[in-house]
C-alpha cells in the first residue's frame, strides 16, 4: 500500500478513503484526463456529496471505486481502501475480476441516474432481486428472496409491492421505477451506496420524496452514502460533507455548511451564483464565463483558470497545492497560499 | 385484448394484402405484350381452333377483370390449372414445395450455425481479427453474385471432389408415400397435419423409418443449402455482433455489473435481449428461403418450387405465376406471423 512514499491508512470510523485516483479514456480523439489526482473519504453512516457540472468525473469517479470502468478507459493509479463487512481492509482496485465482482453489489451497492434504463425490460422486478441476492448468497430460496423484495419495495413506499414484484419494468412508473431500482440495490444491505443523480429524471415532488427515503434508509440500516449531484438543492438537504470537483479534479471539500456559506474557491463561489441557493438569498443567477476546458489538453497549473476571475500567473503554471483552512475545509487554490 | 383476439385480427389482415399481390400479379402479368395462348399451345399444334378453345377456356377474349375474377375464382376453389402440363397447379405445387421446404431447412441450419456463433465471437472480441473477417464475409456475401458462388462450390464440391450429386432428389418408397397420403382418412384431424408434414419427402421417410432416404437427401442438398447459407450469414452474423454490442453498451448491463453478477448472466441478458433483431432478420431470411432459391434451384438441378415458377415465367404460364406468387405471399404473411409470436414470447412489453 505504498504510493508516492507516503503510507495510506483508513482511520477508525471510514469506511473508504480514496487516494490520488486517476482515470484516462485512451480514445481516437487523444488520452481523455477524466479524473485527476482525487482523493476523499467517507465515514460509517455519513452522506458525502460530489458536486459539479456535467462531465466533471464525479460518476467516473464513483465507478473506478469498484473497477466498473469501461474499455477504453482505464484505472491508471490510485488506492481505495475500503473496511468490508468482516472488518478487514482492502484496496479495491487492487483485486482481481472475481473479488470485487463479490463486493460490488453486496458491500458497495449503486443506484444509477436513469431508472428506466437500469432494469432489464425483459424480466421482472422480482427477478431482479432474486439475481441480485443469488450473486452473492446462492443458498437462499427464491420464495425468501421475494420475501425480502416484497418488505424492500414496500419500504420504499411502492403500494401494493407483492403485485409490483411481479410487474415488468415498463409497467411501472418512472418514480416507481427509480424506488424499485433502490430497493434492489439495497436487497444484500450495502455498506455503502452511490447515489448517482438519484432524482434527476424524476418529478420535482417525486424528488423530495426520494431523497427523504434515501435519508431513512440510510439511519436504519446505517450505511454510508455517496451523493453525486448537479442539484445544490439536493446537497443542502442531505449531505454531511461536500467535495467540489471542476474538470476532473476536486477543487474543494468541506461541511455542508462551510460550502455553503463560506466557500473558498472561486469556482464554487461561482456555482453557487449560478444556481438558486437554498441556503442564502442571492439577487440575480449568473453564469460562469468561459466554457469546460477540454479533458484532452487540460490547462496547465489550475484547471479553473481560464474562467478564473482572480488568476495570477502562477495559476497558469503550476498545480495548487491542498491548503487547510479549516477543520474539514480545504481548497485547492493559490488564492490561499501564505506567501 | 387477448392473445387470440389479435391472432384473429392479424388473420383477418391477410385478406386484402393477399388481394393486393394476386392483382399486381395479374396486372404485372397482363401487361406483358406477348400472347401466352401461343406459348402455351406451342408451334407444333398452331391451329386456330386449338387457340381458341384454350383462349375460351382461360377468358382471354373477355375484359381484364372477368379475365382476374376467373383466375381469383379458379385459385380459390383450388381448380386452376397448368396449362402446359395440363395437370392441377396446386398438386404440382404441393410437391415442389416439399423440396423446397427440405432446402430452406437445411440451408436455415447451416445458416444458424454459421451467422450466431460467428456474431456473438465478434461481439465478444470486438475489433479483433474474427471481428474483422466476419465484416468482409458479410461484404463479400452481399455483394457477390450467387451464381459465381454457386458454380464456384459446385467446381470443388462437384467436379474436383464429387463429394454430392447433381441429378434427381430422394424420395421415399412408393408404399410409404401410399400411406402418408392415406393417413387423412385414418386418423380425423391430427392425420392432415401429420400427412402434410410428411409430404415432405425427408420427414415421409423418417416416418416410415428410411433413414437411408433422409441421409441421402441431405447429401443431395448439402451444398445448394450452405451456398445459400453462405450468402446470409456474414450478413446475420453482422446483425448478431451488432445488435450484442448494443445491448451490452445499455444501461441495464452496467447496473447488472454494478449488481455483481456473473459474467455467464450478463452474457444471458445481453443475449436474450439481443434476440429480438436477430429472430426479426432470420425470420424474413427463412420466408426467402422458403418462397424458393431460384436461382439457387436452377444451378443446383432442384425440382423445388423456384425452379418451377423460374420455368413458368419463361413460359409466360400465367396460372402458375399467379398461384406460386399467391404461395410465396403467404408464406411471408405466416412467417411473420410467427415472428411477432416469437416477439411476444421473448419480450413482455409487447402484449396484444
Amino acid at each position: 500500500m505504498q504510493s508516492s512514499g507516503e503510507k495510506v491508512v483508513l482511520n477508525d470510523g471510514e469506511v473508504l478513503r480514496v487516494e490520488k485516483l486517476e482515470v484516462r479514456f485512451y480514445t481516437y480523439a487523444g488520452v481523455v484526463h477524466a479524473v485527476s489526482n482525487v482523493s476523499f473519504y467517507v465515514r460509517e453512516g455519513e452522506t458525502i456529496a460530489l458536486v459539479g457540472e456535467t462531465g466533471c468525473g464525479k460518476t467516473i469517479t464513483t465507478r473506478a471505486i469498484t473497477k466498473l470502468i469501461e474499455s477504453p478507459g482505464r484505472i491508471e493509479s490510485g488506492i481505495a481502501l475500503f473496511r468490508r463487512r468482516n472488518g478487514q481492509i482492502v484496496d479495491l482496485l487492487k483485486l482481481d475480476d472475481e473479488e470485487i465482482r463479490k463486493i460490488r453489489g453486496d458491500e458497495i451497492a449503486y443506484v444509477f441516474q436513469d431508472p428506466s434504463a437500469a432494469l432489464d425490460p425483459l424480466y421482472t422486478v422480482g427477478y431482479h432481486f432474486i439475481e441480485t441476492v443469488k450473486a452473492h448468497r446462492n443458498n437462499v430460496s427464491k420464495k425468501n428472496i421475494i420475501y425480502l423484495a416484497i418488505k424492500l419495495l414496500r419500504e420504499v413506499a411502492i403500494p401494493s409491492p407483492e403485485v409490483r414484484v411481479k410487474n415488468y419494468p415498463h409497467e411501472l412508473s418512472g418514480g416507481m421505477r427509480q424506488r424499485s431500482v433502490i430497493a434492489i440495490s439495497l436487497s444484500n444491505m450495502p455498506k455503502l451506496l452511490i447515489a448517482d443523480e438519484p432524482t434527476t429524471n424524476l418529478d420535482v415532488t417525486i424528488q423530495a420524496q426520494i431523497l427523504e427515503l434515501l435519508q431513512e434508509l440510510q439511519k436504519r440500516y446505517g450505511m454510508s452514502m455517496i451523493l453525486i449531484t448537479h442539484n445544490l438543492g439536493v446537497v443542502a438537504e442531505t449531505a454531511n460533507r461536500v467535495y467540489v470537483m471542476y474538470a476532473g479534479k476536486i477543487v474543494e471539500e468541506g461541511n455542508c455548511e462551510t460550502i455553503f456559506y463560506n466557500s473558498a474557491h472561486p469556482y464554487t463561489q461561482l456555482l453557487l451564483k449560478a444556481v438558486p441557493n437554498p441556503l442564502k438569498k442571492i439577487e440575480k443567477l449568473e453564469s460562469i464565463p468561459g466554457t469546460v476546458p477540454s479533458l484532452i489538453n487540460p490547462p496547465p497549473g489550475c484547471r479553473f483558470h481560464p474562467r478564473c476571475p482572480f488568476a495570477m500567473d502562477i495559476c497558469r503554471k503550476e498545480e495548487p497545492p491542498k491548503i487547510k483552512l479549516d477543520d474539514n475545509h480545504y481548497v485547492f487554490c493559490w488564492l490561499y497560499t501564505k506567501r | 385484448m387477448g392473445l387470440a383476439h389479435y391472432l384473429a385480427r392479424r388473420v383477418i389482415t391477410f385478406i386484402p394484402t393477399l388481394i393486393g399481390v394476386l392483382l399486381i400479379t395479374y396486372i404485372v402479368a397482363y401487361a406483358i405484350p406477348a400472347d401466352p395462348v401461343r406459348a402455351w399451345v406451342g408451334e407444333k399444334l398452331l391451329n386456330r381452333e386449338a387457340l381458341e378453345m384454350v383462349r375460351k377456356k382461360y377468358k382471354f377474349d373477355a375484359p381484364w377483370y372477368e379475365q382476374f375474377a376467373f383466375f381469383v375464382q379458379q385459385l380459390l376453389t383450388g381448380q386452376l390449372e397448368d396449362p402446359i402440363r395440363y395437370r392441377n397447379v396446386f398438386s404440382e405445387i404441393f410437391f415442389r414445395f416439399g423440396i423446397t421446404v427440405e432446402l430452406a431447412l437445411i440451408s436455415f441450419l447451416f445458416l444458424v450455425a454459421i451467422g450466431i456463433p460467428l456474431g456473438i465471437v465478434a461481439a465478444m472480441k470486438k475489433d479483433s481479427p474474427v471481428d474483422f473477417f466476419v465484416r468482409i464475409f458479410a461484404l463479400i456475401g452481399s455483394s457477390l453474385p450467387s451464381f459465381v458462388l454457386y458454380y464456384f462450390l459446385i467446381l470443388i464440391l462437384f467436379v474436383y471432389y464429387r463429394t454430392t450429386s447433381l441429378a434427381g432428389i430422394p424420395l421415399p418408397s412408393q408404399t410409404c408415400t401410399d400411406f402418408i397420403s392415406s393417413l387423412p382418412n385414418q386418423i380425423p384431424v391430427l392425420g392432415y397435419i401429420v400427412s402434410a408434414i410428411g409430404s415432405v419427402p425427408m420427414f415421409g421417410a423418417a416416418m416410415c423409418g428410411e433413414g437411408g432416404v433422409v441421409v441421402e437427401t441431405f447429401r443431395r442438398l448439402y451444398l445448394p443449402a450452405l451456398a445459400l447459407a453462405l450468402l446470409s450469414g456474414g450478413f446475420i452474423a453482422r446483425i448478431v455482433r451488432n445488435s450484442i454490442l448494443d445491448v451490452m453498451g445499455s444501461e441495464f448491463i452496467l447496473y447488472a455489473k454494478a449488481r455483481g453478477l456473473s459474467k455467464l448472466k450478463i452474457w444471458g441478458h445481453a443475449l436474450k435481449n439481443a434476440m429480438i433483431p436477430i429472430v426479426t432478420v432470420l425470420g424474413l431470411n427463412f420466408g426467402g428461403l422458403l418462397s424458393g432459391a431460384v436461382i439457387a434451384e436452377n444451378v443446383f438441378n432442384i425440382p423445388g418450387i423456384g425452379k418451377y415458377m423460374y420455368d413458368a415465367i419463361t413460359r409466360l404460364n400465367f396460372p402458375v405465376i399467379i398461384a406460386s406468387t399467391f404461395l410465396v405471399a403467404l408464406i411471408y404473411l405466416v412467417v411473420n406471423f410467427v415472428v411477432d409470436i416469437i416477439y411476444a414470447v421473448i419480450d413482455p412489453r409487447i402484449r396484444y
